[in-house]
């Protein structure tokens, strides 16, 4: 616990023409902590990460970082702050290597403007260490030879390489065996060990209670509240994603199947 | 790490393949006629190969960053032209003009850059309409028929030669260096490749995509300018359509050397072993004794074949 979220948002609202994907949601990420955020499909998660990550900047309400209101208007400003996000499907590039896609947009140069490839390599060797991550061989590999779960853990090592303080996972065990996923929720909860604010994006609310401390709901772009994972159970949850039932709500505690 | 970079080139198969194909080609061809071989043969072929290289440098990067210019072949015949009307066959003149139309195809690539991504207009419209622009302006400016011829200086620049080497050779080489260096070694040939592979992956990795893809365009424009400036230097004078054989032999050569057509992989140094094939061929098969057209026929199906052969893999590696 802390005193104050190292990520907090109040009064976001963001509209794309009449559709309004985000109104008045508030939301936070505190360190050590993981925070899940879920929803149905269309409830907004996507438009309130793109909104933290610069992506789409928001319209209305505040992003407070370290409880100083910020402003992030494009994807290095979030960087700038610490905040980095591993987006499902477009975190790596499948023809470039382990340590290229690294370092991807943020390269080491030389004094003469040259790749420093020999420091990407090493540096890139110590974060995976670092991170236990012990499945990737030679950090040269082209990305497109590794599977998924190596592939997560690459998009992962890469998001917490610069120092940040806020990890947006966006449905990092999707479409990953068990094995895989295992491999990955360790790793989540190994960065939220070692002191950073873990945002968890995911359907899945096995995951979600194996790993998350908190879990934010949100319904049709609003926010419906937060949860405890240690006080709550995923059927409380599925009725805040699909009727948006709050917490207050709860009759007893004997949830049926 | 210079050496890793260099190690990963060199295990690059459809690069090799290209510089295999070019040597091979090169040798049947040698045995069929005895001269081709000869030192002041080979000078020929690699001037004439110059131009398609020096066109294809800058359509690589656009190729590379997943662009096509098909505005090449009139920004090249437009430089051509307005050099021999701005020199008026003088040297003097050639001081600012050069500079000027090289600048001035950086501007045609620039409008095109700015086109593609800030319009959103696809490439293949925007670049194929900037060629019609261009045609359509250089006839009414010329009015249809450019007299002026190339001066001194410039032929000099295509068809001379220090020592053993042509001077032509010697830029073709300077240049073919820089491009290597900044696809090789420069964080903007990172983002070239990654930009080629997948936009969206370079856009949310912080990689300023807009102005990679714009930069790309500019070269391509310098590039086509500069090469219309050597070969009209070459030719002795600039004609209208004398940039047209270079939009197709362009993205040939790209796509010969290995890199996809579709963009994210391939580097300029096949692209030369891909102008080094097309040049080779255009001289085979006259040897052969095949009249204009049938020649003409060939040169079509050999390109294409060798394109779709060259770009199988990727093909491959997509469906896969």
């Amino acid at each position: 616990m802390t005193d104050s979220p190292i990520l907090a948002l109040r009064g976001v609202s963001k509209s794309f023409g009449q559709v309004h994907a985000l109104s008045q949601v508030d939301f936070h990420a505190d360190a050590g902590e993981v925070m899940a955020l879920v929803g149905d499909n269309g409830a907004g998660k996507s438009t309130l990460i793109k909104s933290i990550a610069g992506i789409h900047p928001i319209d209305e309400g505040e992003i407070l970082f370290e409880g100083r209101p910020v402003s992030i208007g494009g994807p290095k400003d979030a960087g700038r702050l610490g905040i980095e996000v591993v987006y499902q499907d477009l975190a790596l590039c499948d023809n470039l290597d382990v340590v290229q896609n690294m370092y991807l947009g943020r390269e080491l140069r030389d004094r003469l403007w040259r790749l420093d490839e020999a420091t990407m390599e090493q540096r890139t060797r110590e974060t995976l260490r670092g991170l236990s991550v012990t499945t990737i061989r030679t950090p040269r590999q082209l990305v497109a030879g590794l599977s998924g779960g190596q592939r997560q853990s690459v998009a992962v090592a890469r998001a917490v390489m610069w120092n940040s303080r806020v990890v947006i996972l966006d449905e990092p065990t999707a479409a990953l065996g068990v094995a895989q996923t295992r491999q990955v929720l360790d790793l989540v909860r190994r960065l939220a060990e070692q002191g950073l604010a873990v945002v968890l994006i995911s359907h899945n609310l096995h995951d979600i209670f194996e790993v998350a401390d908190r879990i934010t709901v949100l319904r049709l772009g609003r926010s419906v509240g937060e949860y405890a994972v240690a006080e709550t159970t995923q059927q409380e949850i599925v009725q805040a994603i699909t009727a948006g039932i709050p917490a207050a709500a709860r009759s007893n505690g004997e949830a049926p199947v | 790490m210079t050496t890793f970079a260099l190690r990963r080139l060199g295990q690059n198969r459809p690069i090799l393949l290209a510089y295999g194909g070019a040597l091979a080609l090169f040798a049947v061809t040698s045995a069929f006629s005895p001269g081709f071989a000869s030192a002041n043969h080979i000078r020929i072929l690699l001037i004439q190969a110059s131009f398609v290289a020096l066109v294809a440098l800058g359509q690589s990067f656009v190729i590379l960053g997943g662009g096509i210019d098909l505005s090449v072949p009139w920004t090249l015949n437009g430089s051509a032209i307005l050099m021999t009307l701005f020199a008026d066959g003088q040297n003097r003149p050639l001081v600012w003009v050069i500079p000027l139309l090289v600048a001035l195809g950086g501007l045609i690539g620039l409008v095109n850059g700015l086109g593609i991504t800030a319009l959103g207009v696809s490439p293949i419209i925007m670049t194929l309409g900037m060629n019609v622009i261009l045609s359509g302006g250089l006839l009414v400016y010329t009015n249809g028929s450019p007299t002026a011829a190339a001066p001194a200086f410039v032929e000099t620049l295509a068809t001379g030669r220090v020592g053993p080497v042509p001077y032509n050779t010697l830029i073709w080489l300077a240049l073919a260096s820089l491009a290597t260096v900044v696809l090789t070694w420069t964080a903007f040939g990172r983002h070239l490749y990654a930009l080629g592979t997948n936009r969206m992956v370079a856009q949310f990795s912080g990689i300023a995509v807009s102005r990679v893809t714009v930069v790309t365009y500019v070269i391509s424009g310098m590039t086509a300018a500069f090469a219309g400036i050597l070969l009209t230097g070459y030719v002795g004078q600039a004609y209208l359509g004398m940039g047209d054989p270079y939009l197709f032999a362009s993205v040939a050569a790209v796509a010969i050397g290995g890199a996809s057509i579709l963009g994210g992989s391939g580097h300029y140094l096949g692209t030369i072993a891909g102008a080094l094939i097309l040049t080779v061929l255009a001289g085979l098969l006259p040897i052969l004794n095949l009249n204009t057209a049938s020649l003409q026929v060939i040169y079509g199906v050999v390109i294409l074949a060798t394109v779709a052969l060259a770009t199988l893999p990727g093909r491959l590696a997509v469906t896969r």
